[in-house]
């Protein structure tokens, strides 16, 4: 087990190493400076040099890259060249937010693709089962900042049911908070919802047909302790594998759909840091996205080895 | 456990083209398909009008007899626009998937096959690239180097790399423990001819439901960057450009979103339903 | 007969009255205290420091929060603020004496006087770092005599001073609050101002509330200002009518109409000093900071740019792309300004455009790439302008780039011709010097004429009004013929409020001031 714990969280550094260069030279190739980018109109001559000297942008890429790395392994990101506060300390507190939409994005897809698969798979065939699988497709094929803008066009504009955008912290007001988060969600959450549904549907279809549940059939189990007891198991270890794959999709998403309802969130932070070129910023949100997935998947597998010693022969691993 | 000294047969182009005809949605969905590439192809001549042609006269006009789907600010044809706006998706689509598959499949022949040291650094790097978002890869992407449809496709086939090196990898992996291939090993066969014999042509089944995922990704993916602002270069005209542009007309004519919203309704839908059907009948145990 | 009609008639007079008289008197009751507004601001603010603050985005916040020595009335003409009557200018113009209000105090109760103004001014000239420099180039020193007082000595006459001093450069700051953050003044800033600074989230929220220590407090309504950054036009509109935001800073063209049939809003409107221009690289073969040299740009040509320009119908341009809300200009001074030389932009002349791309010999079509930020009304005009220049013979490539690419390809000399709008200053010289002086800090272009740098020397330090107008009116000549900058149309600025929103008035320079305004509670 340790040996295995040892190789893997070796080749995690590895890949931890070579996502830093691959974010580095992203971030430096960008065409614009950060003290031009930022100054707007002001277009001040020594203004823009001083800040170019202050956060070392004149010196030559190697040394800027190691001056990088050597204060991120100490878990220091630098300071953002805008607003002059710790890159961390920024990233820290668009996280949670972020963290909310897609949770309650992720819950909303499981609500409503985990009980339209299951149902579409057991009624294979019937009216139900072309019902869910054309909802499914067509939440897979709306652009997501097109279902919030028609949507906020909808509910916000014309029916005044909902706000229109904007983000009030949990901690300060719940209600608001969450009447806010409604639409946002719903997009978020839609494309995610149809990928669920398609993939519990087949998975749960495969396995209503496997030998293991035809002999619990034949032992005369009824068909809810069939459906629950086995397929329902497996469908949901394909939920979470899928939510573990689609974790990408779902920061790609928020980057839209935080855009579109100014949700001051990780999603958005990416942008407007790209947007103003400030270096520190996107590196730092670049690395964090990195570190969070590498060190997630990372966890993920050493769960699936402990779940299965097969795996850890590094056979078939996935 | 027989020998068996044949491949099993996978690709019965007859065969299949019928079984999938068979099922209505599948049908459909093909249909349409074809429909859409031979009218980006034949766009010039099918479209009514060119694409940034103005008619000065008829500014914003809702649907009429000469104009079926209105025309926008600028006194252009919306159906002409989206017409020619199949061209830009598809030609989006088609590059990504080249260079996803061009770059991926040999990738994932060879680490599959030899595993050991090369599997473990292929998995690093696919590791690495996975770590990046969609999105914020194309921004940096179509930043660094331009917006422009080659950039966007780059960045849409960029990120189906690793995805599709994983897949490949992990069908060669299975397809190596089959008995035919074993059996062609201990025959003494080159290694370039057991992959390119034995192993390939039996990943193909993957590859092409793969390629059928793509394109409904890659224009959903030029539409959100158009969005963003790093779209299409003008006066050419695509889906998410058209979308883009109609945002601010909304209240005062809706029609201009509708051309290009069903265009990409209608396309995404169609290749996702092949893709269902292709995979339903090609390998029923597939539930990617 | 008659007597009836009298009757009549002397009834519908008196209901005639009745009903005039009616809104008259309505129109008048007490503005209400209290209320919060949310405001958009379209572009998000860099730092709240007026010494270090370069955007836009900033003065939208500073205008509330932050006074300064002179402002501008609706129409544009200075008037003194936290002065008290405009700057007297010694006989030679190198000398100038501010008198300053008394009885003043800044939002965290220090007393304000000159010595506090000094302070301000010095810090602006000279901290490291600072945007005001070139705006505040020609002061040498600053003095506070008294209280009361204060005298400036400058090593040249400055025509355009007074205008510097009523932006940011003339922002007065809290002498202990810079004592205690000295270069963080811009987290916590405390001025002399109608509202005070609260807190702000970056890239989410900026909020104000009323100040009891303001000198005018009782005229001062609202509870509390939040100010929302929102770049997207369509998506402040939609919160403008969904009820999220009480005040839109900027609308887009294409909202007006509707918002204008609307009855719950009301959209104001202004024609302003901005200006959409574009600018042409003559010479911009070293950059920004080097020499001008040879590039390879068809419009470098003069007769080639002269063509381009006379192929642009500008009204056309009006109607299509911002629907006729705009004012259609040739020259950096806008109408609203009374240095506006009066002469009208002469109509589309493709003929004219056709025959100078004959006579220049160069054959057609000629490649033009235009250069734009990324916007869909960028694209427009792009588009437009595309497909008007054609017809001259010219083949132009439209090329939406992001902000930070722009400015730097800008700088860099690195595009044929690039869309530039200008958000507009007050003072003709700060609208035209710095683009247009050979060694100007924005002379993208890097169009060199010694005689037009002569005349803007002497139109900045003359003081004379009519002396300068008539300055300017040669000026703008020569840049109208130089045409290194090709002017597309002035800026009218369109804001829209909620109906219950009283007393609100867009000034020139589009800043929304709500000090005197109130919400109607009902």
């Amino acid at each position: 087990m340790s040996r295995y714990f040892l190789r893997r969280a070796g080749e995690s550094l590895i890949a931890l190493w070579l996502a830093t260069i691959v974010v580095f030279i992203g971030v430096r190739s960008l065409p614009g400076d950060p003290a031009i980018a930022m100054s707007g109109e002001g277009r001040e001559p020594a203004a823009n040099a001083l800040i170019r000297q202050r956060y070392g942008l004149d010196e030559p890429l190697p040394i800027q890259y190691l001056r990088w790395i050597s204060i991120t392994i100490t878990g220091d990101l630098g300071t953002s060249i805008r607003t002059g506060q710790p890159v961390t300390a920024e990233i820290l507190s668009r996280i949670p937010t972020t963290l909310e939409l897609a949770g309650l994005a992720g819950l909303f897809a499981i609500c409503f693709g985990l009980p339209l698969g299951i149902a579409a798979a057991v009624r294979r065939g019937t009216r139900l089962d072309y019902l869910a699988g054309s909802v499914g497709l067509i939440g897979l094929s709306i652009p997501t900042f097109w279902l919030g803008i028609v949507l906020i066009l909808i509910f916000a504009v014309w029916l005044e049911v909902l706000p229109a955008s904007g983000y009030v912290p949990f901690l300060e007001d719940p209600i608001q908070n969450l009447e806010r988060m409604i639409l946002p969600v719903i997009v978020l959450g839609s494309a995610l919802g149809a990928v669920l549904l398609r993939q519990v549907r087949s998975g749960m279809i495969g396995s209503l047909g496997s030998d293991y549940v035809r002999t619990a059939r034949a032992k005369g189990l009824t068909e809810r302790q069939v459906v629950v007891g086995h397929a329902l198991r497996n469908s949901l270890i394909t939920v979470v594998t899928i939510l573990g794959l689609e974790l990408g999709a779902l920061i790609s998403g928020s980057v839209v759909t935080e855009s579109i309802f100014l949700i001051p969130g990780f999603g958005r932070l990416i942008i407007e840091a790209v947007s103003r070129r400030d270096y520190p910023v996107i590196q730092g949100v670049a690395l964090f996205s990195a570190v969070a997935y590498i060190a997630i998947n990372f966890g993920v597998d050493l769960l699936y080895s402990y779940l299965n010693p097969k795996v850890r022969m590094g056979s078939t691993a996935q | 456990m027989t020998l068996v000294t044949a491949d099993p047969a996978t690709f019965q182009g007859k065969g299949v083209a019928r079984r999938l005809m068979s099922r209505p949605p599948t049908a459909i969905g093909c249909i349409v398909a074809l429909t859409i590439i031979v009218v980006a192809i034949a766009a010039p001549i099918v479209a009514p009008y060119a694409p940034a042609a103005n008619d000065f006269d008829a500014i914003l006009s809702p649907p009429t007899f000469a104009h079926p789907m209105g025309t926008d600010e600028l006194g252009r044809d919306t159906l002409s626009r989206a017409i020619w706006g199949a061209r830009a998706s598809m030609l989006a689509g088609i590059l990504a998937t080249l260079l996803a598959v061009v770059v991926a499949v040999p990738i994932g022949l060879i680490s599959g096959f030899y595993r050991g040291r090369i599997d473990g650094l292929t998995m690093r790097a696919t590791d690495a690239m996975l770590a990046f978002p969609f999105l914020i890869v194309a921004v940096l992407l179509t930043a660094i180097l331009g917006p422009s449809l080659q950039n966007a496709a780059l960045a849409i086939g960029l990120v189906q790399i690793p995805k599709l090196i994983r897949i490949t990898r992990g069908e060669v992996l299975g397809l190596r423990e089959e008995s035919f291939v074993q059996a062609a090993i201990a025959d003494g066969a080159p290694d370039r001819s057991v992959i390119f014999r034995h192993i390939l042509p039996n990943t193909l089944n993957v590859l092409l439901v793969q390629a059928t995922v793509v394109l409904p990704f890659a224009i959903l993916a030029e539409a959100t960057l158009s969005f963003l602002g790093l779209g299409v270069q003008p006066p050419t005209p695509s889906w998410g450009v058209m979308l883009t542009a109609a945002q601010p007309y909304l209240g005062t004519a809706p029609w201009l979103a509708i051309a290009p919203g069903m265009a990409i309704l209608l396309t995404t839908l169609s290749f996702n339903l092949v893709g269902d059907g292709l995979r339903d009948v090609l390998d029923p145990r597939l539930d990617r | 007969m008659i007597r009836s009609r009298f009757l009549t008639a002397g009834l519908t007079v008196a209901l005639i009255a009745a009903a005039a008289a009616a809104p008259i008197a309505a129109q008048e009751p007490s503005p209400q205290r209290g209320g919060e507004v949310n405001l958009s601001q379209f572009e998000d603010a860099d730092t709240l420091d007026p010494t270090f603050a370069g955007t836009a985005g900033a003065r939208v916040v500073f205008i509330n929060m932050c006074e300064k020595l002179y402002d501008l009335d609706a129409d544009g003409a200075l008037v003194p603020q936290l002065a008290t009557a405009l700057p007297t200018v010694s006989e030679d113009g190198l000398t100038v004496t501010i008198p300053v209000r008394e009885g003043v105090t800044f939002n965290d109760g220090t007393p304000f006087d000159a010595a506090a103004v000094v302070k301000s001014l010095e810090r602006h000239r000279t901290a490291e770092g600072s945007r005001r420099t070139s705006e505040l180039s020609s002061i040498t020193a600053s003095a506070a005599p008294d209280a009361t007082t204060v005298v400036l000595t400058l090593a040249r006459p400055d025509a355009a001073l007074t205008a510097s001093l009523s932006d940011r450069a003339g922002m007065i700051m809290s002498p202990t609050q810079l004592d205690l953050l000295g270069a963080d003044f811009g987290n916590a800033p405390v001025c002399v101002g109608p509202f005070k600074f609260v807190d702000r989230v970056v890239g989410d929220h900026t909020t104000l509330e009323r100040s009891e220590d303001y000198y005018d407090a009782e005229h001062v309504y609202l509870d509390k200002v939040i100010y929302r950054p929102i770049a997207d036009e369509t998506v402040r509109t939609a919160n403008l009518r969904a009820g999220d935001l009480q005040l839109v800073d900027r609308v887009a063209t294409t909202d007006v109409a509707a918002l204008k049939d609307d009855p719950e809003f009301v959209v104001v409107a202004r024609t302003s000093n901005a200006y959409t221009a574009m600018t042409v690289n003559i010479a911009n073969a070293n950059g920004i900071a080097g020499e001008p040299g040879v590039v390879d740009d068809p419009l470098a040509n003069d007769q080639l740019r002269k063509a381009f320009d006379l192929a642009i119908d500008r009204d056309q341009i009006n109607q299509l792309v911002y629907s006729g809300l705009q004012v259609a200009g040739c020259g950096p001074i806008s109408p609203a300004n009374p240095y506006h030389d009066g002469v009208a932009c002469p109509a589309r002349d493709l003929e004219g455009a056709k025959a100078l791309v004959t006579a220049s010999g160069v054959a057609t079509p000629i490649r033009v790439e235009l250069q734009v930020a990324s916007s869909p009304v960028n694209v427009r005009l792009g588009e437009l302008l595309q497909s008007q220049v054609a017809e001259a013979g010219f083949e132009l490539a439209v090329l939406p780039l992001d902000n930070a690419t722009a400015f730097q390809n800008q700088n860099d000399g690195a595009f044929d011709i690039m869309l530039t709008p200008w958000s507009g200053r007050v003072d003709p010289d700060a609208n035209i010097y710095r683009f247009h002086y050979s060694t100007g800090t924005d002379n993208f272009p890097k169009a060199v004429d010694p005689e037009l740098d002569a005349l803007l020397d002497e139109a900045r330090s003359v003081n004379d009004v009519e002396a300068r107008k008539a300055l300017y009116a040669q000026i703008v000549e020569r840049v109208k013929e130089r045409r290194s900058v090709i002017y597309l149309q002035h800026q009218v600025l369109y804001s829209a409020h909620t109906s219950a929103l009283q007393g609100f008035e867009l000034f020139v320079d589009g800043m929304p001031r709500l000090k005197s305004v109130s919400l109607s509670q009902s």
